[in-house]
């Protein structure tokens, strides 16, 4: 890419242990969870009363209530309330879209400092009422008089008192993420047997690296709960072989998901530090990697012209033309895995020699990925996946694999809710 | 932490009546140390007449403090400092000794009588090591006699060492200030003419860098928040799993939070690159961190032993290696040198019944400290250990109520200590007027009958 | 054909209640024989179709705004709501032979040549056409040309019409033709491919669609009032299957082609499988089923001009 100013420099990261939905955090609401990630951050990196240049996160399923939940969060902190604070949204893309435009503002000289991040919580999503009530409430707020007032009211019926809560599915297809990921796999002809050597593998990883203390400065405790509790160290291609696929059943003998190789919804946040070199330096703080680029991708997914959790394949492609890399030139990939198949997909799109030339338009296939280099600290099916604060987990996990390998690469791939996804390099120092 | 009622309920006008009448144990609200309150709230009345008396009185009326040589019957005194320090028989000591004596009914609550003498075991002459341990017997009794707060220590000196050195100034003052408020019948030895007397009492511990393990709860808490009132800047270390409240505390004392346990074959060189990338700089070193696992040693099994041992004692002796190999860990300028403070426990004095593992690693963290000091000394540093008895903290709130509310009443201040007692006393052990104080292990007990 | 006898545009409601004395009187045996079919065709002035029912529709079915910022032009189904009352207003005349009650909607074909916005008054026509022999009755065409206000239909030509539907229906148990006339297909195997999308419809999507389009037929509305009419359960209307097959998918200058053939009929609440797949640039088909039972709902197709 074109010369940049200067660095975006990863200082360090923290987040909360993932738990499962409904457990250990479900009366725990994004802000208290978003705060507990942020205190975590300022104390292991003494940033009380600093005053950063901005704090950058969001959440996918957020309550009314939380419009400024962000700003609400840090203000919670002993941060400087005069640090600004705004809420970001790109579905499961939140947490690494609000750390690369961080990045962005850092490189530009806009900003010395900040905190970029992203909570979800699925214990304490939004209820809301029904679209019939809500608009008769608000017809009874604009009455002028009690008469039109209770003539507004009198139009409740029971029905409209059933509350909805907010669907998993694409509101422009109706169908769950784990039934687009289904028609993806099957069309790529992803196996069950690979998407479940994928999640053992996760679990593993994950496991082993709680083991080897690589999370000791990473993530802090909520709650009770020290370490994600989705994770199963035991996990074995035999056990999850038991497990009857959960999405694309229609698939009948094809069908390949289970809730093993998908993962589970999760509550959880984290946050990630981010600086220029010179401010880090001044603040005697660690200099992990370098935030070196992002692109973002969308595909036209709603008539299956391509699969929904696909974009990061077409991100990819432009992004490493701009920066003159291949595949070859990374230490570590962090493929995020909302499903086993999304991580195969996406290698099986870049290996094939058809696609990368007739859709991605290259010369040749981006290649494969040497699976020793693939989420070695474990991803989303082991640790879980609370929407918005999944970049914020692969970034600082990454960015703390590369440090003190200078030069060394790593490379992101997130894929979001709406066809959308983002990939990243970042790079050891 | 756990709430002694009954102290509270002493100090109200009808508690204490009705608790005089059964002849019930009568707590007294103690006097502790605030930043802004006076040192000592009334005279200060100097008694035994020698060379190192008039140098003190110099040291006491430059603090701005009421200082006496005589003193009224109806007025009120809040410390005695008596000196010894020339005694060469016992025969010697009776003057000074009643003049104390007829002072004791003037006493202010919270007063402090302090004895001055030289370490009885600095002479081979029998009758001077007689005084000199005549004046330790006494300052113990004298402790178990002082009501209403008060206490009774002693600064026992170095045979050689002038009275003038800054470090005889700093335990004076130690132990006169509210800080010491949980400590009596205590000997604070002074060895080294080292030490440093602060610019700004209030902030001992300026521009210092301090490690507090086991830092998110409980005592290791109030130890940050003291080092941190102090002016330290504070690096808390909990385990991983304690990272919640280890955040609240670093958060709270500005100063940052490493997650680390300390049985890690490299905790102290992970502390030491901490240290080194936030601070640049590692000047004190609390090893607070520790764990019971009672159980009666005809049923202990290796797991509740060798954690005890592991935590309590094995990774300080490691972290302590690391440490002396540092040069981060050292202030080759001046004479004031980095400090370790352990923590021990009047168990490891006295034993303690279903704790033979514990016992066995406070008792070790003695021996360390005593077998260390020689080491530090090189670096112009100390290492002491302070032993506490009984302490109002979560893990006590634990206990039996019958069992708590006899352990709390038996000592002479028939009350429990809290964390911050324990916090202050090694706050002064860390700082530069101490310097002259190593391989101590002090009790911050109130006297506690165990192990007296 | 003859000159169209111009109606008032005519009330539902009011149809819909001559529907039901129509299916007690029954205008012809259903064993009778058809002379002569009807070539009357009718004509209504329609004042335009509102901004309201256009913004009643949207949100209904969730797409962009008819605020002329995003979209201008109304979709097909919305000018299909403004032709029914006329279409119905036909199909209760005296002269046209089939009953109205037990009507079944079998295929709608659609050529929509020019875009049409919210406001326009417009001119349209009904008539009918092609009936023929179907082995469970009798099927029909109605037709619909919307033409625009004003203009002197005796002389129009295929391009001044806006709009034009072909809407077949089958008169079920009213045999106008000998019945081994009737062809009977075979069943056609359906495997259903790799869905796009899911539908979830609640109980309440027929009301819902009969409030936007005034098709209150009692079929559509409720568990109750469908047991009358012999189904098991309310269905939801043909059109509003068409609605969301063509949600965000037609052309704004409009000249797009479309049909939609009806089989299994939707039981509410319901869920319906959806595909859509492109044919060629500029050519799409659709297919809905049953994702439980595999029955095919209907199957479609878009041509963008």
């Amino acid at each position: 890419m074109a010369e940049t100013p200067r660095d975006a420099v990863i200082i360090g990261g923290n987040r909360i242990p993932f738990a499962r939905a409904h457990g250990a955090y479900a009366k725990s609401s994004n802000q208290d969870m978003l705060t507990s990630a942020l205190n975590g951050l300022v104390a292991r990196y003494g940033l009380q009363g600093e005053q950063l240049g901005a704090v950058a996160g969001g959440a996918v399923l957020k309550h009314s209530k939380n419009f400024n939940l962000v700003r609400e969060s840090a203000l919670g902190t002993p941060l400087d309330p005069k640090t600004p604070a705004y809420d970001v949204q790109m579905a499961c893309a939140t947490g690494t879209e609000a750390i690369g435009s961080l990045a962005n503002k850092i490189k530009l000289g806009q900003i010395d400092s900040a905190i970029g991040g992203g909570v979800d919580s699925i214990s304490d999503a939004p209820i809301v009422v029904s679209d019939q009530l809500r608009g008769i409430l608000m017809e009874a707020t604009r009455a002028k008089t009690a008469g039109q007032r209770l003539k507004a009211l009198a139009k409740i019926r029971p029905a409209h008192l059933a509350p909805q809560a907010p669907g998993t599915g694409e509101p422009r297809t109706g169908l769950s993420m784990g039934e687009h990921m289904a028609v993806t796999a099957n069309k790529w002809g992803i196996t069950r047997e690979e998407q479940d050597e994928l999640a053992v593998a996760s679990h593993r990883n994950l496991a082993a690296a709680y083991e080897s203390g690589f999370f000791n400065d990473l993530i802090s405790p909520f709650k009770g709960l020290s370490a994600d509790n989705n994770m199963r160290a035991d996990s074995s291609v035999d056990k999850l072989a038991k497990l009857s696929p959960v999405f694309g059943k229609d698939l009948g003998e094809s069908a390949t998901m289970t809730a093993a190789n998908s993962t589970p919804l999760t509550d959880g946040a984290s946050a990630v530090l981010l600086g220029s070199e010179e401010w880090a330096d001044a603040h005697d703080l660690p200099k992990l990697a370098n935030f070196v680029d992002y692109e973002q991708g969308a595909v036209d997914f709603v008539d299956g012209a391509e699969g929904l959790l696909m974009a990061p394949t077409y991100a990819a492609a432009r992004m490493l033309k701009r920066n003159n890399l291949t595949f070859e030139d990374f230490e570590y990939f962090e493929i995020h895995e909302a499903f086993a198949s999304t991580v195969l997909a996406q290698m099986k799109a870049w290996e094939s020699e058809d696609f990368c030339r007739d859709v991605l338009g290259l010369d040749k296939p981006l290649g494969s990925i040497d699976r020793s280099k693939l989420n070695v600290n474990g991803s989303s099916l082991a640790a879980g996946h609370p929407f918005a604060a999944t970049g914020g987990r692969i970034v600082a996990t990454l960015a703390k694999l590369l440090y003190g390998k200078p030069g060394k690469r790593g490379f992101i791939s997130v894929c979001a809710a709406g066809g959308q996804g983002i990939t990243a390099i970042i790079e050891g120092r | 932490m756990a709430q002694d009622s009954y102290t509270e309920f002493v100090n109200t006008g009808v508690g204490k009546k009705i608790t005089k009448a059964l002849g019930l144990p009568q707590p007294a609200k103690l006097r502790r140390y605030t930043p802004d309150a006076p040192l000592i709230p009334g005279p200060v009345v100097l008694l035994g007449a020698s060379e190192a008396s008039d140098i003190l009185a110099r040291r006491l009326l430059g603090w701005g403090l009421d200082v006496r040589r005589h003193i009224g019957p109806k007025e009120k005194v809040a410390a005695v400092v008596a000196l010894f320090d020339t005694a060469a028989t016992p025969a010697q000591l009776s003057e000074t000794v009643l003049a104390v004596g007829g002072l004791l009914k003037q006493l202010k609550a919270s007063a402090r009588v302090i004895t001055v003498f030289r370490d009885p075991a600095h002479t081979e002459d029998p009758a001077v090591r007689a005084a000199r341990k005549g004046v330790e017997g006494l300052t113990r009794s004298l402790a178990h006699e002082m009501r209403a707060g008060s206490t009774a220590n002693g600064i026992v000196l170095h045979e050689e060492l002038d009275i003038a050195s800054p470090s005889v100034a700093g335990a004076l003052r130690f132990l006169l200030s509210g800080r010491s408020a949980f400590v009596s019948g205590q000997f604070i030895t002074v060895d080294s003419v080292n030490g440093a007397l602060p610019e700004d009492w209030a902030a001992p511990l300026a521009g210092q860098v301090a490690v507090v393990t086991g830092a998110a709860r409980g005592i290791g808490a109030a130890i940050a928040r003291t080092l941190h009132r102090d002016g330290a800047r504070v690096i808390a270390v909990d385990i991983p799993a304690a990272g919640e409240q280890l955040a609240a505390v670093a958060n709270e004392v500005a100063g940052t939070a490493l997650q680390l346990d300390i049985t890690d074959d490299d905790a102290g060189e992970q502390i030491l690159s901490h240290a080194d990338q936030y601070y640049g700089r590692l000047d004190i070193v609390v090893h607070n961190a520790g764990i019971t696992r009672d159980k009666l040693l005809a049923n202990m099994d290796s797991a509740r032993w060798d954690s005890v041992i592991a935590v309590n004692i094995e990774s300080q002796l490691r972290m302590n290696r690391a440490l002396l190999k540092s040069d981060l860990f050292n202030r080759p300028e001046g004479t004031v040198g980095p400090r370790i403070v352990s923590l021990a426990s009047t168990s490891g004095i006295a034993g303690n019944r279903g704790q033979s593992n514990y016992a066995a690693s406070k008792a070790g963290v003695i021996g360390m400290v005593s077998a260390s000091s020689a080491q530090l000394q090189a670096r112009h540093g100390t290492i002491n250990a302070v032993a506490p008895g009984f302490i109002e903290t979560e893990m006590t709130a634990k206990m039996p109520f019958a069992t708590r509310e006899v352990a709390r009443r038996l000592n002479s201040l028939n009350q429990g200590g809290r964390p911050e007692d324990v916090a202050e006393t090694i706050a002064y052990l860390a700082s530069p007027a101490a310097a002259g104080t190593s391989g101590l292990t002090l009790r911050v007990c109130g006297q506690n009958l165990v192990g007296a | 054909m003859n000159e169209p006898i111009r109606i008032p545009l005519p009330k539902l409601s009011r149809l819909y209640q001559k529907a039901g004395l129509d299916a007690v009187r029954s205008k012809l045996a259903s064993a009778g024989r058809l002379t002569a079919f009807p070539e009357q065709s009718v004509v209504a002035d329609h004042p335009g179709i509102s901004d309201d029912q256009a913004e009643q529709y949207r949100r209904l079915l969730g797409g962009e705004a008819f605020d002329k910022a995003h979209r201008l032009s109304l979709p097909s189904v919305l000018l299909h709501i403004a032709g029914f009352p006329v279409q119905m207003a036909l199909m209760s005349r005296d002269a046209f032979p089939l009953p109205l009650m037990g009507m079944v909607h079998l295929s709608n074909e659609v050529l929509h040549s020019q875009p049409v916005g919210a406001g326009t008054p417009l001119q349209i026509l009904a008539r009918a056409d092609h009936f023929a022999p179907h082995r469970r009755g009798t099927q029909a065409d109605v037709i619909i040309e919307i033409y625009p206000a004003g203009m002197d239909i005796a002389t129009a030509g295929p391009a001044d019409c806006l709009y034009s539907s072909t809407s077949r229906y089958l008169g079920m148990g009213t045999y106008l033709f000998p019945k081994e006339e009737g062809s009977s297909s075979p069943r056609e195997d359906f495997t259903p491919p790799p869905k796009t999308a899911l539908w979830t419809l609640g109980s309440d999507a027929g009301r819902q669609y009969a409030a936007v389009s005034g098709d209150y037929n009692p079929i559509h509305l409720s568990g109750v009032t469908a047991k009358a009419l012999g189904q098991k359960r309310a269905i939801v209307h043909g059109m509003y299957l068409a609605a969301r097959m063509l949600e965000g998918r037609e052309p704004e200058s409009a000249g797009h082609r479309w049909d939609i053939t009806f089989e299994a009929p939707v039981g509410l609440p319901g869920k319906v499988a959806f595909a859509a797949e492109q044919v060629d640039e500029k050519t799409q088909q659709f297919v809905g089923w049953d994702p439980r039972k595999g029955r095919r709902h209907f199957s479609g197709k878009l041509a963008l001009p």
